[in-house]
């Protein structure tokens, strides 16, 4: 099944003054994925972010989403997307659900639906207890709980977030990405963030955003095939056995190098789907014990220090 | 227009949580009380201590608790009304809450005027109030005296309040920071303030709508002196905000 | 003594008839400002952030300024609304 594109964006360019943001960038989520937006601080995400939301102005370009074009200061495709921007502001004197009935008001919801998607969105992020409270009286983390909750009230297609994690202590920051995990069965998800970990943990498809381009762009996994180097870790029982097979290893002919320290060894190999097994021949035929064997994966960090750098 | 009535509902849940509207109604409401005792005793007191002989002071009459009613109002009640609703867009651009309701459709158009709506009805409900008191209160101590013009007065007197909190959104969208307010009010105000000093050269000065009403209540003057004010007062006041809700579609938050 | 509460026409020359004259004025003004200070007060006591100052200095403002110190707090010194 081909997937479609919910949200395509193509040659955005912007600057501020004399410093140029965006320039001619491209790129699509697709429906059902969540996308991780990944750049340093400066980088552009949350001007890209605000062009989507219609809350900038690009100098060119174009954002369609689900094919309805994006236009500053229209209200066309608010109903489509919901955002939570990095730090959300809210009125205090209103509690959780008074704040939310607001919210969806302004988004044309029957009062009924309002109030079924409240209590919903409510468990869901785990403020049920706090409904009532006034929101002056939150938390960080709560108001970026809230902020999940409002983004979805009139259930939008595409949901962003705006580096959701950046300001939270290490259990709230774990808290919002299980939520996150939660929310991509409903919604697809373009997130923004610097943290690496938290895109691996909930990000299937990555761009990383240089220059005001993307460096990086593509499936997670296909990424991390395509870079991945014909490398295998092995994992012996003791340092002096893996010493001991440095310089045999090296005999092989497949082998090119082996490094490594303590009780693992590194081996780089012409390939590893075929010399894999043959390694593993080896070992045993030298009677060794191996605790652990595996491919080495590139990380998105490698990835991304590779595009930067 | 997206979003008005719920915004105007969030608006005046907003001027009574936060005692906006408490505060204005019991600042202007002290100066009613504090209006008819000062005209009527004001001789006596100064009889008892002892001051009667170096000034001649004809006894008070009904009018002098209006007179002394406009003057505190005109001065504290302007500067605490202007002080109450002039951050009123301001707090809210300088603190981004409205991002999110933006991002939901509200228009800003619909934003704006229920914020200018609701000081608008913030200094009505005040006056009126006030102005209640002030009449309750003139009546018990100047029983059997009747005052002409009060409502008419006080309607013109409203309009010079409603002309001040008109500028207060197209201030708020040109000067930034969260009291980018009250630049363009203050700034009217001074220069009209200055010009008060030739009422006659210059008629159309919104400010002589909070003194010149009292000329009419004393038969000086005839209501038609006032009509110059009105109109600048009245087109002024639709211009700005019309102004204001143009620039402010424009403007990025 | 001329004077009864309540009936004004013709105050005497006494203090004390004055001020009983003046009643019916002094305690409704005495009543809001203190309902101006105490719902000041309350919010100052409710809060710890502030836009400008600190809590003992708005407690002094609130307490000692008349009409004007509330509302100096709720425009200036009120933290979030």
């Amino acid at each position: 099944m081909i997937k479609m594109a919910l949200l395509s964006i193509e040659g955005l360019s912007k600057s501020f003054g004399a410093l140029q943001v965006l320039n001619n960038l491209s790129f699509e989520v697709e429906q059902g994925s969540v996308f991780g937006f990944i750049g340093k601080n400066g980088s552009g995400k949350t001007t890209t972010m605000k062009i989507i939301v219609g809350l900038l102005k690009a100098q060119s370009g174009s954002v369609h989403i689900s094919g309805v074009p994006v236009k500053y200061g229209e209200t066309k495709t608010n109903h489509m997307i919901g955002y939570l921007p990095d730090v959300p502001e809210y009125y205090g004197f209103f509690n959780a659900i008074e704040y939310l009935r607001l919210v969806g008001q302004i988004a044309n919801m029957s009062p009924a639906k309002i109030k079924s998607q409240t209590s919903e969105l409510l468990e869901l992020v785990g403020l049920q207890d706090s409904a009532k409270r006034k929101i002056r009286g939150y938390s960080r983390g709560m108001k970026q709980r809230l902020g999940i909750a409002q983004a979805l009230i009139h259930e939008p297609t595409l949901l962003i977030c705006d580096e959701p994690t950046s300001a939270l202590d290490p259990q709230g920051r774990s808290d919002l990405l299980g939520l996150l995990e939660l929310v991509r069965q409903r919604t697809t998800v373009l997130l923004s963030t610097h943290i690496l970990t938290d895109v691996e943990r909930v990000c299937d498809a990555v761009g990383v955003l240089d220059g005001g381009k993307l460096a990086l762009y593509g499936k997670l996994d296909e990424l991390k095939a395509a870079h991945r180097r014909d490398t295998i870790v092995i994992e012996m029982e003791s340092a002096a056995a893996a010493q001991r097979l440095a310089q045999p290893l090296l005999g092989l002919p497949f082998v090119q190098q082996v490094g490594g320290g303590g009780n693992t060894l590194t081996i780089d190999v012409h390939n590893v789907t075929a010399n894999g097994r043959d390694v593993l021949a080896f070992l045993s035929e030298q009677d060794s014990t191996v605790r652990a064997y595996h491919v080495l994966e590139p990380s998105l960090e490698s990835l991304y220090l590779d595009v930067i750098a | 227009m997206n979003g008005f009535l719920p915004f105007l509902k969030k608006e005046i849940t907003q001027t009574l949580r936060t005692y906006k509207l408490l505060i204005l109604v019991l600042v202007l409401v002290s100066f009613a009380v504090m209006s008819p005792a000062l005209a009527r005793f004001t001789p006596e007191i100064l009889q008892l201590s002892g001051i009667e002989g170096m000034i001649a002071l004809p006894a008070p009459v009904a009018l002098d608790s209006w007179i002394q009613f406009y003057s505190t109002t005109s001065q504290m009640g302007i500067l605490a009304l202007m002080l109450i609703y002039g951050g009123i867009l301001s707090g809210e651009k300088s603190k981004g809450t409205l991002v999110l309701p933006l991002t939901h459709g509200l228009s800003r158009s619909a934003a704006l005027l229920a914020k200018y709506l609701v000081s608008v009805g913030g200094w009505t409900v005040s006056l009126a109030l006030a102005a209640l008191v002030n009449h309750l209160y003139t009546l018990y101590l100047f029983p059997g005296e009747e005052v002409a013009f009060v409502l008419g007065g006080l309607a013109s007197f409203w309009l010079c309040g409603v002309f001040l909190l008109s500028l207060v959104p197209l201030s708020s969208v040109l000067v930034k920071g969260s009291f980018g307010g009250l630049a363009l009010p203050g700034g009217v105000l001074f220069t009209l303030l200055v010009l008060m000093i030739f009422p006659d050269l210059f008629s159309f000065n919104p400010l002589l709508l909070a003194s010149s009403p009292l000329q009419v209540m004393a038969g000086v003057d005839e209501w038609t002196i006032l009509l110059p004010a009105l109109i600048t007062s009245a087109v002024t006041s639709a211009v700005a905000v019309a102004a204001a809700m143009v620039l402010f579609r424009r403007s990025s938050l | 003594m001329k004077l009864e509460f309540g009936n004004v026409v013709g105050v005497s020359d006494n203090v004390l008839d004055l001020i009983f004259a003046m009643l019916p004025f002094l305690i409704p003004i005495v009543l809001i400002q203190l309902v101006l200070m105490i719902v000041a007060l309350v919010s100052v006591l409710r809060h710890d952030s502030f836009k400008m100052g600190n809590k003992v200095v708005w407690v002094l403002v609130v307490v000692l300024i008349n009409i004007i110190g509330p509302i100096l707090y709720f425009v200036l010194g009120r933290g979030d609304d």
